[in-house]
């Protein structure tokens, strides 16, 4: 029993890391209909400023935390005013390809850069682990998990209530009629795209706190998983990509547990099929579905 | 007859030329280098190259091979089989190189291997451990010792220590990986050590807390860990993180991990087997440990730069015996060596597998390594 909840807990916590960066494919999906698959990049920029800022600089662990963040946003934004904000008006696999080109030209000008050889992380939180129930569960796994929670929370809370939300919200389901209702679209996207690259700015700390290692391409992975699990919850909405987040985490560990370590990719997009079949919108994702 | 003495005559002028004038484009012995130069095994190549281009610039300043001035060029794989393969043709093809060292890692050098020995050019690796690399292929030599060797110690070691119980967390995706499991399984049922937990776990998977999670469950007094440093270093930061506080072992690919950490402490529990010390005693390795602390500025912390050094030493020192570049001379002239090098005395069994020590290393919470054993064949 103790090694079953042990595995559920490890589940949970590469699973929120996913929701985490989820939560940028789905919001960003969910106004422009574009996925942005520069957004594991982002995580790897988030990190390496971290990295850079922590160990380089001497900054403290919080102030290396919040450039990461800026960092994020910074390229975030400035990625969808350079390379996507010119195609808005053009056909969607002109986006997506160029979203893949900005993924390229990120990993490649941080090889140059930073070179391929991974950076070790530091250990910037020294907590013992926590016990209890007879389970020894690190520090940063519940941190992680609560962490992820909590910003799920406070996202949905500012979309549904705040006016920035409400004309999110709008622009998502008819962008003409939200320009034409005195909404500045442009911002909103902007806003959007900032949210979501904070998040993966967040995650991106969380992420190496985790597996303290940095280098060029570690976006792709983590990337590739979190927009699967924005799928498999139904991408466009927000308790979605937290949702398939943490069935995702949870698939892979208890498939390495009781089924096969080497089985665990098969079995988890072979969960994503099933869904994908069975509900094609993804687990709660409906078909007038209100995006972000 | 009258070639032959024409080309000493040749090889006396050269002689003369090459301590006057710059060498000319001709006078020069070309040698290949190939192997993983960039990307998360990168370090590994890189330190072979270090090791290699060491030899080549003591031997050019002492006047070079035959006369002539050798030089290498360097091909990066980034770890890729078929990269390999591309570079060995261009630098035979195009390059005219009389000889190959690499490839670094076990997967390159078995497909370089591969076409090499179809063409007899001789290759020696400093690095490939896996057993087959040289089966069947009378041109393909190397300079480090074998998984199943370093398997049998590690097994031998553990025995020795006391240990009953041990589990292994391995890759069974790469061929270096699985051949050092395969070697660790079969002596350590023999030393009657029993394996309470295998677990697998592929190449860059960043996240080994579930396999690490039921391996403590199964209650191991030590695990086997035949990765590579940058994976290594993950598996014991987790294994910190959930709790399992025992001794991990591992080969010779893990040396590098000192870098990849920051808890240097983390590094006390792990034992390995390694090709060279910097402890070493024979005249040759201080030599070599002082003259690569001059050049490079760093001890040379990757056993590699060692092997590296005897490779290009024991290729170079062939073609010096068998008077040519001929490559089944230099061939038969690199099975028939017998030279005192870095890493131990090298003679080649029937195998063209070196004869030779390993050593068993540790480190203390500053990362230093530490000389803990030495196992002879």
């Amino acid at each position: 029993m103790n090694l079953f909840l042990n595995q559920l807990i490890n589940g949970l916590h590469v699973g929120s890391i996913y929701a985490l960066i989820a939560l940028g494919y789905t919001m960003v999906y969910g106004i422009v209909k574009l996925i942005n698959f520069a957004h594991g990049d982002i995580l790897m920029i988030g990190a390496y400023t971290a990295v850079v800022t922590l160990v380089s600089l001497n900054w403290s662990a919080p102030a290396a935390l919040l450039a990461a963040i800026l960092a994020c946003v910074l390229f975030g934004v400035l990625i969808e005013r350079v390379a996507y904000k010119p195609l808005r008006k053009s056909p969607r696999i002109s986006s997506l390809i160029t979203a893949i080109g900005v993924s390229m030209l990120l990993q490649n000008t941080a090889l140059l850069i930073f070179g391929a050889q991974s950076r070790p992380f530091p250990t910037v939180l020294h907590v013992a682990p926590l016990r209890f129930l007879g389970l020894q569960v690190s520090f940063i796994t519940v941190l992680t998990v609560l962490v992820s929670a909590a910003l799920m929370i406070i996202l949905q809370v500012f979309v549904k209530a705040s006016k920035a939300g409400k004309a999110m919200r709008a622009a998502s389901e008819d962008y003409n009629t939200a320009q034409l209702m005195g909404i500045n679209v442009n911002t909103t996207i902007t806003l959007t795209f900032a949210i979501g690259c904070a998040l993966a700015g967040i995650g991106a700390y969380l992420y190496v706190m985790a597996y303290p290692a940095v280098s060029p391409t570690m976006g792709s992975l983590p990337g590739l998983k979190a927009f699967i699990a924005a799928v498999l919850g139904g991408i466009g909405v927000i308790p979605g990509a937290m949702l398939g987040g943490f069935v995702m985490g949870i698939a892979e560990s208890l498939t390495k547990a009781y089924i096969s370590t080497t089985m665990s990719d098969a079995v988890v997009y072979g969960i994503l099929i099933l869904v994908l079949l069975v509900k094609p919108t993804g687990l709660i994702g409906s078909l007038s579905r209100e995006k972000v | 007859m009258k070639k032959r003495s024409l080309f000493s005559l040749l090889v006396a002028v050269a002689l003369i030329l090459s301590a006057v004038v710059p060498v000319l484009a001709e006078d020069v012995i070309k040698i290949g280098g190939i192997g993983v130069l960039s990307g998360d095994y990168g370090k590994y190549g890189l330190a072979v190259r270090e090791g290699v281009d060491l030899y080549i610039k003591q031997i050019n300043a002492a006047g070079g091979v035959l006369g002539k001035q050798v030089e290498v060029i360097w091909e990066d794989t980034q770890g890729d089989p078929a990269f390999a393969i591309s570079a060995y043709n261009k630098l035979v093809e195009q390059d005219g190189v009389v000889g190959i060292i690499g490839g670094v890692l076990s997967g390159e050098s078995k497909a370089l291997a591969e076409v090499s020995a179809e063409d007899g050019v001789p290759q020696i690796t400093p690095s490939s451990t896996a057993y087959d690399v040289t089966t069947d292929r009378p041109n393909v030599f190397r300079t480090c010792f074998l998984d199943p060797f370093q398997g049998n110690a590690i097994a031998n070691y553990m025995a020795q220590q006391g240990v009953k119980k041990v589990a292994v967390l391995y890759d069974n995706a790469t061929e270096y990986s699985e051949g050092l499991y395969q070697a660790f399984k079969a002596k350590s049922d023999a030393e009657g050590v029993e394996i309470v937990a295998t677990e697998a776990a592929p190449y860059g998977e960043r996240d080994y807390k579930t396999q690490l999670t039921t391996i403590k469950n199964a209650g191991p007094e030590a695990v086997f860990l035949p990765y590579y440093g940058a994976d290594a270093a993950m598996v014991l930061a987790q294994a910190k993180e959930i709790g399992l506080d025992v001794r991990f072992f591992g080969a010779d690919g893990i040396s590098d991990i000192v870098d990849l950490v920051t808890d240097k402490s983390l590094l006390t529990s792990l034992v390995y087997t390694d090709h060279f010390t910097t402890d070493a005693q024979s005249e040759k390795a201080v030599a070599f440990v002082k003259a690569f602390e001059a050049e490079y500025g760093k001890l040379p912390s990757i056993s590699f730069s060692a092997t590296g050094y005897d490779a290009i030493l024991v290729l170079l020192s062939a073609i010096e015996a068998a008077g040519s570049t001929d490559k089944d001379d230099v061939v038969a002239a690199i099975k028939a060596t017998d030279v005192s090098a870095v890493s131990g005395n090298i003679t080649f069994d029937d195998h063209n597998d070196p004869i030779k020590s390993a050593f068993l290393l540790t480190f203390d919470a500053e990362g230093n390594k530490q000389f803990l054993d030495q196992v002879d064949p």
